[in-house]
């Protein structure tokens, strides 16, 4: 008997915004205690859906549903063929639902902050469920299940956690708090969305493996959305792959990846794994642009302490390469980005572009932006985007103007009919192709990319990094390629540095850090990987155990990733290791430094040391 | 338009209405046979009838035309003191909001200093010194009524400044009035027009409250607040000719709230539009 049996699914909008069917007639069964995967891009349903099921959706969205049973009890929401459902028997399924909810099906969303109430106090939060759902319940009753469950979803200290905001938590914490929440009244079935896109890869490993521990300890179903195939295939035992509103293909998550038998499946699984592949490296050693021991501190507001976005940096960028930038989300990449583009100086130290000191904003340094919804101006057609550079850098006809705006288009791969249109008009990979576009235009020798695929879909990232691949190479343009991603900087550059807290902590050829990490933290990030291969994923189990950053930063002293590292030593603790070099592989960490480990004189070949 | 017509009856209303009145106060005085000051001793305080539409006031002058004239008095301050605000309003807060720092500092502290002394005061001041004309109530007007908006498109300014497409015109080239231009305050005309459109009913009530308490428009010249004021010393005797200017008045003034409630409302929608489709091609950050 199965636990969740959906037959026949439809959900429609009427709205002037969104017609059509979102979800078109879908059915599926989850068993008892199994993790069910959907996955499937933007837009395909896969969370109209799930909130379908819990009758989350507005009045102005049409369910019809043949058929949902619950554990053998009938949820189907009403529905009559008007359109205007009976007001009594809303009111009735609305009831039902709501002594359904949290207790039978809880659901984990995307973004835990928005979620979690910032103005009480984690413990109320958790308290405050059980209580809704279980009257009888004591007040200490309620608090020492609250820390239980705290301490399920593996929060040290439950009783301290308990008296603090949710803005007090880092956001692994906070998503762990959130599923504590949904467990709180021990559903059978736990609806989570995308529960790790919004965290960091190391992150997101601990939160999967949490997730995984608790479907098996508790005997909880899952049912997991995600639009990333490797949280997927390192997750679920079967898959349900959804498009265009449609389920395409179901089945366990083995056979799936490995002889996928539907056309749109193969075609993610396939892109998916080419992100997997290394780069051909040619490396010129002709520095167009450099950073020599780049700091920026941002004066703080409290007690005048000074906060370093970035701590004293140096790479350099040859003529047609792309060098990759990886790090967590508030590593300092946006800032580095901001002064490699001349938006601002840095506070101490030098950047140079051909040899001459980059002062203000160049011409020759254009940038592609992450927000792909803020990145164009919504008041503006296409082609007075892209037309304005030209007519404020180049003495252009408004015909030889026009040459150019549809070459660069075609270039990008748009079509030149598509020139009077507004941004609105456009999806987010076309819209990034237009940004693209627009840093192109003026033939620019540096392009810097902030995070330019990672608000994409993993269809349209493979298609942008091509794009973006084919005009490196035809243009010969430099670029700086930002990413939290690994996986997408390995994938399109040819060296790379990876930053932690403001610091370069190891920088060198893509293939060979690939191959071989040295320092510990580039070790985790690589090791976070998910591949979308299930054999591979059981393959590594485990992964690198390390602690969630604890907000609290060591300023000055000692190595910023001692606190999380594995093989932190005393010395790490009481000074900040030196840059040291072997060949083109730059490293900072004691482990490779002469004075700690003695190993090392002059033609020792140093490899990885963990 | 038709559709934005249907879809917003609020603005649609208030425009019809708003413009009848425009037509009439134009309209009215140029073409009545009678003028708005020439004085009847014959005809005191006639009741409507088919050659006095709205009847006689105590020095037998129209009524009607002296309504309508009126109106023309309050809606040359209304919009007249609008366009003068609005522009000045938009330069000073876009200047504020752009430069920042000390700029920004020094400039809203100033416009704080003139904020604080209350703007019936300037008016009062200004037509004790220069008169009681229309010049020295737009002035009076002018004085303080900017600096609402100026904080209001401040505010959009310092919000869409840092937008990465301003990012990317700096980058291209492209010079801080053209950033203004192009780019912020088209993308922040929302709010702004929204507090435009509802400066001039509020200059509208201010001038006929300052008729009315006498600092206003002299006689012969009328207002609609002058008429009130005229008519209330024999408002038991004679209610009608306090009833009609009060009637316009409020015509007037409930048009231009229509409009401004009308516009705010088609902002709203936008925007709820705009998050809709936001939502529907949701991005995935990291």
């Amino acid at each position: 008997m199965s636990l969740l049996s959906v037959q026949n699914l439809s959900v429609q909008f009427h709205d002037s915004y969104a017609g059509g069917e979102t979800v078109r007639d879908i059915s599926f069964n989850v068993e008892p205690g199994e993790i069910v995967g959907i996955v499937g891009e933007s837009g395909s349903g896969k969370s109209t859906a799930m909130q379908a099921i819990m009758g989350l959706l507005p009045k102005r969205a049409e369910v019809k549903c043949q058929k949902l049973i619950l554990s053998q009890e009938d949820i189907t929401p009403p529905f009559s063929a008007d359109g205007k459902s009976a007001v009594k028997e809303e009111k009735l399924y609305e009831k039902k639902m709501e002594s359904i909810r949290g207790r039978q099906i809880s659901m984990i969303f995307q973004e835990p902050l928005s979620y979690l109430n910032p103005t009480v106090k984690i413990g109320r939060q958790i308290t405050e469920v059980i209580h809704a759902h279980d009257k009888a319940c004591t007040r200490g009753g309620a608090r020492q299940r609250a820390k239980e469950l705290l301490d399920m979803v593996g929060i040290r200290r439950p009783a301290e956690r308990m008296r603090q905001y949710s803005f007090e938590l880092s956001g692994g914490m906070r998503q762990r708090v959130a599923t504590a929440i949904a467990l709180a009244c021990e559903p059978r079935l736990l609806i989570a969305d995308e529960p790790t896109t919004a965290l960091d890869v190391t992150v997101q490993g601990q939160i999967l493996q949490l997730i995984k521990r608790i479907s098996k300890e508790t005997g909880t179903a899952v049912l997991f959305v995600s639009h990333d195939l490797g949280v997927i295939a390192s997750v679920c035992s079967r898959v349900i792959v959804m498009h265009n509103g449609k389920i395409v293909e179901e089945g366990v998550t083995d056979d799936i990846f490995r002889e996928p038998r539907h056309m749109y499946t193969k075609e993610l699984i396939e892109k998916a794994s080419h992100l997997q592949k290394l780069p051909h490296s040619m490396v010129s050693r002709n520095p167009l642009f450099v950073a020599e021991h780049v700091t920026k501190q941002y004066p703080g507001r409290i007690n005048r302490e000074q906060t370093e976005a970035v701590n004293n940096v140096s790479f350099y960028i040859n003529k047609g390469e792309i060098y990759g930038l990886v790090g967590e989300s508030g590593c300092g990449k946006t800032t580095l980005a901001g002064m490699a583009a001349g938006v601002y100086q840095p506070t101490k130290g030098n950047i140079l572009f051909k040899g001459v000191p980059l002062l203000k904003m160049n011409r020759q340094i254009q940038m592609v932006f992450q927000d792909v919804q803020s990145s164009l101006n919504p008041k503006m057609t296409i082609e007075d985007i892209l037309e304005e550079p030209l007519q404020l850098n180049t003495k252009l006809s408004s015909e030889g103007r026009r040459k150019k705006v549809i070459e660069t288009l075609n270039l990008v791969g748009l079509s030149p009919k598509d020139t009077e249109k507004y941004p609105q008009a456009f999806s987010g990979g076309q819209r990034q192709r237009i940004a693209i576009a627009r840093a192109l235009i003026l033939e620019p020798e540096l392009m810097i990319c902030d995070e330019p695929v990672s608000s994409l879909d993993i269809s349209t990232q493979e298609q942008i990094l091509e794009l973006l691949e084919q005009v490196q190479i035809e243009k010969q343009i430099s670029c700086l390629f930002i990413s939290h991603d690994l996986n997408v900087v390995k994938r399109i550059s040819q060296r790379l540095g990876v930053m932690y807290e403001g610091v370069f902590v190891e920088s060198g050829n893509t293939r060979s850090i690939y191959e071989d990490p040295w320092h510990p933290y580039t070790k985790t990030l690589l090791s976070a990987i998910l591949p979308p291969n299930p054999k591979m994923a059981k393959r590594k189990r485990r992964m690198w155990k390390v602690k969630e950053s604890g907000g609290k930063k060591l300023l000055g002293e000692g190595c910023p990733f001692a606190p999380r590292c594995g093989y932190a030593m005393e010395c790490c603790y009481a000074q900040s290791p030196k840059t040291y070099t072997f060949g083109e592989r730059k490293i900072a960490c004691f482990l490779y430094s002469e004075e700690y480990t003695g190993k090392r004189n002059d033609d020792y070949k140093m490899t990885s040391q963990i | 338009m038709k559709a934005m017509f249907r879809k917003n009856p609020l603005l649609t209303a208030g425009l019809i209405i708003l413009i009848l009145v425009i037509l009439l106060a134009v309209l009215v005085p140029v073409f009545s046979p009678y003028s708005y000051q020439a004085q009847d001793v014959d005809r005191q305080n006639l009741s409507s009838s088919v050659s006095h539409i709205f009847g006689t006031d105590k020095f037998g002058r129209d009524i009607f035309v002296r309504v309508w004239y009126g109106t023309r008095i309050s809606l040359l301050v209304g919009l007249g003191s609008t366009a003068i605000c609005g522009l000045f309003g938009i330069l000073y807060g876009s200047a504020a909001g752009y430069a920042g720092g000390k700029t920004d500092l020094i400039l809203m502290r100033l416009a704080d200093i003139i904020d604080a002394i209350p703007s019936l005061l300037y008016v009062i001041l200004i037509t004790l010194a220069l008169g009681a004309n229309v010049g020295s109530i737009l002035l009076g007007i002018c004085i303080s009524g900017w600096i609402d908006l100026a904080r209001i498109v401040r505010g959009e300014v310092m919000r869409l400044k840092t937008r990465e497409y301003c990012i990317a015109a700096r980058m291209t080239g492209a010079t801080a009035g053209r950033i203004l231009r192009r780019y912020i305050l088209p993308n922040g005309a929302g709010p702004v027009i929204v507090n435009i459109t509802f400066m001039v009913p509020k200059a509208i009530f201010t001038e006929a409250f300052l008729s009315f308490v006498g600092a206003g428009i002299s006689a012969p010249a009328a207002s609609l607040g002058t008429l009130i004021q005229d008519a209330r010393s024999q408002m038991l005797v004679y209610p009608a000719q306090i009833l009609y200017p009060i009637l316009i008045l409020c015509i007037l003034l409930l048009s231009m709230n229509l409009i401004g409630a009308g516009v705010e409302a088609g902002e709203n929608q936008s925007e709820a539009r705009m998050f809709i489709s936001f939502s529907q091609g949701k991005g995935y950050r990291g």
